[in-house]
């Protein structure tokens, strides 16, 4: 026996099941690098919250078929940025040419990187370097989805990169040479 | 080909390490590799620092077993608030199913002789009827969360008798995908001795027994008899007295045994009934077909 009434249902619960499947799968991964952007698990999980409850606010301006790991990431940047901005002031710029760092790009033969030490030496990053780390190396966006979510240019993030993966180094060859 | 030098390729050592160089500069980079034992050693460098950002090896060794709970932990309490948020703008659209309009719709349509039906159900199909149905979803988990002793839920709801059915029956389901309103048998027993009511049988219909809890809908207490079909979906049956066909009767005038009230939407039915002294009244919520409601409410009406 067919039904001729077509099948509706609640617009909210057709909201929220829609934002649900496509929003919660991501969740792990903002957890992740809030974790690691704020270094304090539970700041972490209130600044992961506080982006889905944002998410689901704008849900009406997400386009389908986009990319929701990249809007949702945008989202969680100016969350963290905004929580930053309400803390303290912001870590003192090291500019590139600070002669201490040059001395990174001058290897011993080999080094050692501890892979236990990597977590604390991505704390001791300033957290502008910190954050485009996180997106490029571990969420592997593009410099051109991170500069969107950052809102700086490319050469700022192409710069970024390349000063905070010396002092990754830096600090890891550090940590290493403490170890043994 | 320009042979670059060491310096110049150190500073595109990091973008070429994630292969955001454009081709020819790539090359030449590529090139200069090749040849220079230095410049390789720190590239080797930078790929080994990329590994150690991939995965539970290194940089999240700490938190990656954790994760997915903490995750799930977070995804259920952002479920919570938005149908908190939900149901605190209901009231408002509370005030638009308009009884009048949806509980006597002028014109009972038939799309088929299929879909015809016997004796007392009236049909009909109302436009917005499951419209804000997760509004009321907030006062329940908040007084879930905040007032909840026992198991006992009260799901506060000012619309209209049959509309709060159908969203007193949403809600609960979907604290019932929380594991939230799971009752003991023995408060269910206790609850059903409190109500004087025994679960009915509902077999008849591939409808399962599980437990019972209470519920407020449009002010009026009920209980709220949970069932599930052979699909795990919900059903609901809500028992309420006195002041539950007072609520009816406010809201259809005319309340008699022998007419049964239906409302539907899509495959979503909820129907009231009263028993034949007209002291107590059941209503049914759930994906059920026509014949199925039909079923069930002579089983509940012969009781
Ligand atoms: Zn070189
Ligand atoms: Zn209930």
């Amino acid at each position: 026996m067919s039904d001729a009434v077509p099948v509706t249902q609640p617009a909210d619960q057709v909201r929220l099941g829609n934002f649900e499947s496509q929003v919660f799968s991501h969740t792990p991964a903002l957890l992740r690098t809030a974790v690691r952007m704020c270094g304090n698990a539970a700041e972490a999980e209130d600044i992961v919250q506080d982006t889905l409850l944002r998410a689901w606010k704008y849900w009406d301006r997400f386009e389908p078929g986009t990319n929701c790991r990249a809007w949702l990431f945008r989202i969680m940047i100016n969350v963290i940025h905004r929580r930053r901005e309400g803390l303290e002031a912001v870590a003192p710029h090291l500019s590139m040419s600070e002669p201490e760092m040059t001395n990174v790009l001058r290897f011993e033969s080999k080094i050692e990187m501890d892979e236990n030490g990597t977590a604390a030496a991505l704390a001791k990053l300033p957290s502008e370097y910190r954050e485009v780390l996180m997106l490029v190396l571990v969420e592997e966006f593009s410099y051109k989805e991170a500069s969107a979510m950052l809102n700086i240019p490319m050469g700022t993030v192409m710069s970024r990169l390349h000063r905070a993966r010396q002092m990754m180094m830096k600090f890891l060859k550090r940590g290493a040479s403490q170890a043994g | 080909m320009n042979q670059m030098q060491c310096t110049n390729v150190r500073e595109l050592l990091s973008t070429y390490v994630d292969s955001e160089l454009d081709p020819v500069t790539s090359l030449r980079v590529a090139n200069h590799l090749e040849g220079c034992v230095g410049c390789r050693q720190e590239f080797e460098q930078f790929a080994q620092l990329n590994r150690l950002f991939k995965g539970a090896a290194g940089v999240f060794v700490d938190i990656e077993p954790t994760l997915t709970g903490r995750a799930k932990a977070i995804n259920d309490r952002v479920r919570n608030k938005i149908l908190s948020e939900l149901a605190a703008v209901s009231p408002a659209h509370d005030q638009d199913d308009s009884l009048s309009e949806e509980f006597f719709p002028p014109v009972i349509k038939k799309t088929s002789p299929a879909t015809a039906h016997p004796v007392g159900i009236k049909r009909w199909f109302p436009p917005k009827f499951l419209k804000k149905l997760a509004l009321v979803a907030a006062t329940v988990v908040l007084t879930t969360l905040l007032g909840f002793t026992g198991l006992i839920y009260w799901a506060h709801y000012s619309g209209t008798l049959m509309a709060g059915t159908v969203r007193t029956h949403w809600v609960c389901t979907q604290l019932d995908h929380l594991g939230l309103y799971r009752t003991t048998p023995e408060q269910t027993q206790n609850l059903l001795l409190r109500y004087q009511i025994q679960a009915p049988d509902l077999s008849a219909v591939g409808l399962k027994f599980q437990g019972v809890h209470q519920c407020k809908i449009a002010k009026a207490d009920f209980a709220h008899l949970v069932y599930l079909d052979h699909a795990n979906q919900t059903v609901s049956v809500f028992y309420g007295g006195q002041e539950a066909i007072v609520k009816l009767r406010e809201q259809a005038g005319t309340v008699t045994p022998q007419t049964v009230f239906t409302k539907q939407d899509g495959n979503m039915r909820v129907t009231a009934v009263c028993t034949a002294n007209q002291d107590h009244l059941w209503m049914v919520a759930g994906v059920l077909t026509p014949e199925q409601i039909q079923i069930v409410t002579n089983s509940i009406c012969l009781r």
